[in-house]
This record gives structure tokens, C-alpha cells and sequence, in this order.
């Protein structure tokens, strides 16, 4: 019997080692019910081991793994209402779309349903061999193979790897509609503005740990808030500022004003502006953008 | 075991699929056939048979330990694995699935050896086998002896008999080619390292069991020798040299050869079911 309460995915302690090669080191992570999960980290991070082990490829040397409650090492038990797409997308040449959809229907124990080939717009190569396909083609079918049976919880290393514009789009639109549907989307990525648009949450691993996680909303709120000013005279602005308000920091940034403190410190900051009779054009809070976030916790 | 049926299934429309299937029975076909029709004395159809199952065989045991290394190796290479392997499916039932396939394969190919072998021999019929034995053993072959005392030393019916036997010895003898096929192919991510690896265990155990210290009697137990042991006894009896019984190695043969072709894909089973699928 399955958790209906459980996080989709659960790992407490997981350590994983190639040889020498430490890949995780005591993760961390929970991955609740519902929710489009971004994993982010640089290269060698971890990600997709992290990945692999929940989909039962690699096995851990140490901690747990859960997939709705059930340990992965009970692995058909664990992957029966997950799907994965883990790294490049792979078929045997010899099958066409539709063959190697059924093979997958076949060994998922799932009805065959050409929905999915609509979904990531390959119907019209059904019927042409896997061997020649490009690559983007090959994620694209990947993604159609993953979607077959609708699954609780989709699991994508990199989906986007090797797509054009188009196909970015279409994996972005079918994310969407797998979390309104209620599925749970843990997928990996590199590009951080594709997380910031698109999940609800998100965890940034660093050298085999989970640095932080959480709702993206929650990461990007930060205790030190700034504001832009935007004025016609940025130079007479800082001098106005730095006499009237000298505990303040505030710096000069792309023609514009960039001072840290918080909504009482920027009107004051834009009252002193007023009073030498600098026009003042905008005055914005200015958010924290995941890629700050980001950088901040990878340079550490 | 959920994923047998369709690791069964998957593998068998791979290997309709890919050419080297119609080679190996095309080759085996061949190669039974030619050898058949190439065997000079034809006193009987036991000869011929024999010298055509013989070619056959071992071509057929050749292509098969080749096509079983490729057969999880090259889901390795290409990364296919990936892409099945993280469903609902168990991995020693993806493995016993495939062995499974190999087991239809096998049986064609005996299928492909047999028939040309026995196309062959049949004019020459499957009668009684006369042994002319008289005064010294070296010259047994080569007496005259009165027609009225010519006796079948051995009838239609138990020549009959040791044929199938030998023939059916090959069967479980192919099986523990492809499991050790499968074996070293659930072992090792390279298709082209499996087949290698294979086709280097297999030889000596085979050819040159003496070089690995096992006696004539512990190489019987190997599932192949055993066969062609069979094969050449019958050879023995169809040419008139043979005084001797019918081989008594019969339970060690079938006992090593029934272990193997279980053995093998059961242990490729459970090891592949503790590796780390990593490229």
C-alpha cells in the first residue's frame, strides 16, 4: 500500500561514491505532493545521480530514497506511478516512435496510447526509425515514452537538453499541464531563468549536498531588500543621498540607483532627491533573482 | 518477475529484426548442409547426419554465445537501458526475459542445423549398422565375411535412438551457450567486450579442456563436449569401427548441460540485478 500522504520523492542521508569520486554526501531532500520541482546545481553537483538512484539505475552506498513512501529499492513496487526520462533520451534505431512507445506501454504494463506522440508534436515522425532522428526528435519521443500512463510523478534529467526554441516551449507547456493536472514534476536544469518561470520549487545541490530548498518564492525573499531609482541626473541623486542619508548604502548601476535597506530608507533616499529638485522617474523594490541566489550559494 | 513477457517479447522482435540472425541460420543451415554432402563414405545416413550436425553445431553454438553477449550488453552501449529499465520492471525478470528469447533462438537454429543434416543423409537411409568384427580390431574394418552371418550389431531402431539422443543433447548444450552468453553480457556495459569475452571462455572450455587440467570425464559435464562427444560416438557406430557401448556419460552430460542453461541466466539474473547501470 502506497503513502497517499508521503512526499513523491524523500531522501534522507543519501551518499553515493564513484571510486575516488564522491557524488552525494549526505542529501537531503523532499519533494512534496503536487509540486513542479527544480533541481539546480553545477556540473558534478549530483543531480544526476540523484536521479539515477531514484529511478533504481544506480544503487546508493548510503541514506534513503523513497518514491511515495516505498524505498526505490523495492524498485517495482517504488516506480509503479513514476516515470522517468533520465539524461539523453536513447532508442534502438531499428523502432519507430510508435514501436518504441508500445515497448515501453508494454514493459510499464500500460495500455498503448499515441496521446503522448501528439503532446511533444512527433506525430508526424511516427512511423520514421528512432536511428534517424535528431537529437532534439530523440528527447522529444523520451519525453512521449515518459508521459505514457500519466504518471504521479515525472522525473527529467535535463529534458531540455538539445532543443530548439519550439521544442523548449513545448516541454515548458507540458510541464505546466502535468502540475495542473496534479502530477509532481522533479525535473534538473541548467538554465536558471527556465525554474524561476516555471517551478514551483526548488533545491540547489552543491558538491553532493542540498544547499537550499524550498518554495522558489520563499528563496528569493531575502532579509536585506533593495530599491532602484531611476532618476534624469544619477550623479546629483548618489551625492543628494550619501549627504541626507550616509548610513545608507547605495550605489550607481546601469544609469541607475541600486540602494540596500528597506521601504522607509527608500523614501527617505527619494524625499532627498525631491528637496535638490532631482526628478525621480521610478522607484522599484528590487527582487532577487534566482540566479543571484544561485551564484551566491555555488561560489560559497 | 513483472517485465519478463515484455523483455521476452522486446527481445524477440530485435532479433527479427537484426540481420545476424538470418546469417546465423543461414550459416548454420549452411554449414550442415555442405559438410553433409562432403562426408566421402556413405554407407549409411548415421555418417552424414553426423557430419552435418557436427558443422552445424558449432556454428550454431558460435552464433548464438555471440548474439546472447550482445543481448544486455548493447542495451548497455547504447544506453537503451535507460530508457526501459526505470519502469515497473524487475531487473532478473528483464534478464530471465531475454534469456527466454535466446532458448526460441536456440531451438531454431538446432532446428536449422538438423534438418540439412538430415536431408543429407537420408538416402543413404537410416538402417540397420553392421559391425564387421573379426580376427584383430585394427583390421575389423576390412574383413570379409560370409553374408548368411551378417547380424545388425546395432538396429535401425537403437542407431534410431542414440541419434535423437545426441541430437537432443544439443539443445540444453546451446541453451548454456547463450547463458553464458547472457551471462558476461549482463556484466559488462561494451557489446563488442561481452562477445569477446565469451567466445574466450568458451574455446577452451571446449577445445582445450585438457590445458585447464579437467579430465575427458569432468569435460563431459560441459554442456557442448558432452554433444559432440555424443556425435562422434555415433560416427563411430555408423563407420563399423565401434565395439564399445553407448556412451555411459549420459546423466553427467545432461546434468552439466541442464545446470548451465539454468544456471547461467539465473546467476546473470541476480548480478545484473546488483549493478550499477552508470554510462
Amino acid at each position: 500500500m502506497l503513502e497517499a500522504a508521503a512526499p513523491a520523492v524523500e531522501c534522507c542521508g543519501l551518499a553515493k561514491r564513484y571510486g575516488h569520486q564522491q557524488a552525494l554526501d549526505g542529501l537531503d531532500m523532499e519533494v512534496g505532493q503536487g509540486t513542479l520541482f527544480g533541481l539546480l546545481g553545477p556540473n558534478g553537483a549530483g543531480k544526476s545521480t540523484t536521479l539515477r538512484i531514484l529511478s533504481g539505475l544506480v544503487r546508493s552506498n548510503r541514506g534513503r530514497a523513497r518514491l511515495f513512501g516505498t524505498d526505490v529499492r523495492r524498485h517495482t513496487r517504488a516506480t509503479a506511478r513514476t516515470a522517468f526520462l533520465i539524461e539523453n533520451a536513447v532508442f534502438p534505431p531499428h523502432l519507430t516512435a510508435r514501436q518504441a512507445l508500445r515497448r515501453v506501454a508494454r514493459f510499464a504494463g500500460l495500455p498503448y496510447d499515441e496521446t503522448p506522440l501528439e503532446r511533444v508534436g512527433m506525430t508526424y515522425a511516427r512511423n520514421r526509425k528512432a536511428g534517424g532522428y535528431s537529437h532534439g526528435m530523440r528527447q522529444r519521443l523520451g519525453l512521449a515514452c515518459a508521459l505514457l500512463g500519466s504518471p504521479d510523478l515525472l522525473v527529467l534529467d535535463e529534458p531540455q537538453n538539445g532543443l530548439d526554441p519550439e521544442g523548449l516551449r513545448t516541454i515548458r507547456t507540458i510541464l505546466r499541464e502535468e502540475h495542473a493536472r496534479g502530477a509532481t514534476v522533479l525535473v534538473s536544469v541548467h538554465r536558471l531563468a527556465e525554474v524561476e518561470g516555471l517551478c514551483t520549487h526548488a533545491a540547489i545541490l552543491v558538491a553532493g549536498k542540498a544547499v537550499r530548498q524550498g518554495a522558489v518564492s520563499e528563496l528569493l525573499r531575502t532579509d536585506s531588500p533593495r530599491y532602484r531609482i531611476e532618476t534624469g541626473d544619477p550623479i546629483s541623486a548618489l551625492k543628494a543621498i550619501r549627504e541626507a542619508l550616509p548610513a545608507l548604502t547605495c550605489v550607481q548601476a546601469d544609469g541607475a540607483l541600486l540602494l540596500s535597506g528597506d521601504r522607509d530608507a527608500a523614501a527617505a533616499a527619494a524625499a532627498a532627491c525631491v528637496r535638490r529638485g532631482i526628478d525621480i522617474y521610478e522607484l522599484s523594490a528590487v527582487r532577487r533573482t534566482l540566479d543571484e541566489l544561485y551564484l551566491s550559494e555555488v561560489s560559497r | 518477475m513483472r517485465g519478463f513477457g515484455a523483455s521476452f517479447r522486446a527481445r524477440i522482435d530485435d532479433l527479427a529484426r537484426h540481420p545476424l540472425t538470418y546469417i546465423s541460420l543461414i550459416a548454420v543451415a549452411g554449414a550442415a548442409w555442405v559438410v553433409a554432402r562432403e562426408e566421402s563414405i556413405r554407407d549409411n545416413g548415421y555418417i552424414v547426419y553426423e557430419a552435418g550436425l557436427q558443422a552445424g553445431a558449432r556454428a550454431a553454438a558460435f552464433f548464438l554465445l555471440a548474439i546472447s553477449a550482445l543481448a544486455v550488453a548493447s542495451h548497455r552501449t547504447r544506453g537503451t537501458v535507460r530508457w526501459l529499465l526505470p519502469r515497473p520492471v524487475s531487473r532478473a525478470a528483464f534478464v530471465i526475459g531475454q534469456a527466454a528469447a535466446h532458448a526460441l533462438l536456440a531451438l531454431l537454429l538446432l532446428a536449422a542445423a538438423v534438418l540439412p543434416a538430415w536431408a543429407a543423409a537420408a538416402p543413404f537411409g537410416f538402417g540397420d549398422v553392421v559391425t564387421a568384427v573379426e580376427g584383430d580390431e585394427d583390421d575389423a574394418a576390412f574383413h570379409y565375411i560370409e553374408e548368411e552371418a551378417i547380424e545388425p550389431e546395432f538396429t535401425a531402431a537403437a542407431m534410431r535412438g542414440r541419434a535423437v539422443q545426441a541430437t537432443l543433447l544439443l539443445l540444453p548444450a546451446f541453451l548454456a551457450a547463450a547463458g553464458l552468453g547472457l551471462f558476461v553480457s549482463s556484466l559488462l556495459a561494451s557489446a563488442a567486450g561481452a562477445v569477446i569475452l565469451a567466445v574466450a571462455i568458451a574455446l577452451p572450455l571446449v577445445y582445450l579442456p585438457e590445458v585447464l587440467g579437467l579430465s575427458a570425464d569432468t569435460a563431459r559435464a560441459l554442456p557442448f563436449r558432452a554433444a559432440m562427444d555424443f556425435l562422434d560416438q555415433l560416427r563411430e557406430f555408423g563407420r563399423h569401427f565401434n565395439t564399445a557401448e553407448w556412451p555411459g556419460y549420459g546423466a553427467t552430460g545432461w546434468g552439466g548441460a541442464l545446470a548451465a542453461c539454468i544456471g547461467l541466466p539465473a546467476l546473470a539474473a541476480l548480478l545484473f540485478g546488483l549493478l550499477d547501470i552508470t554510462e
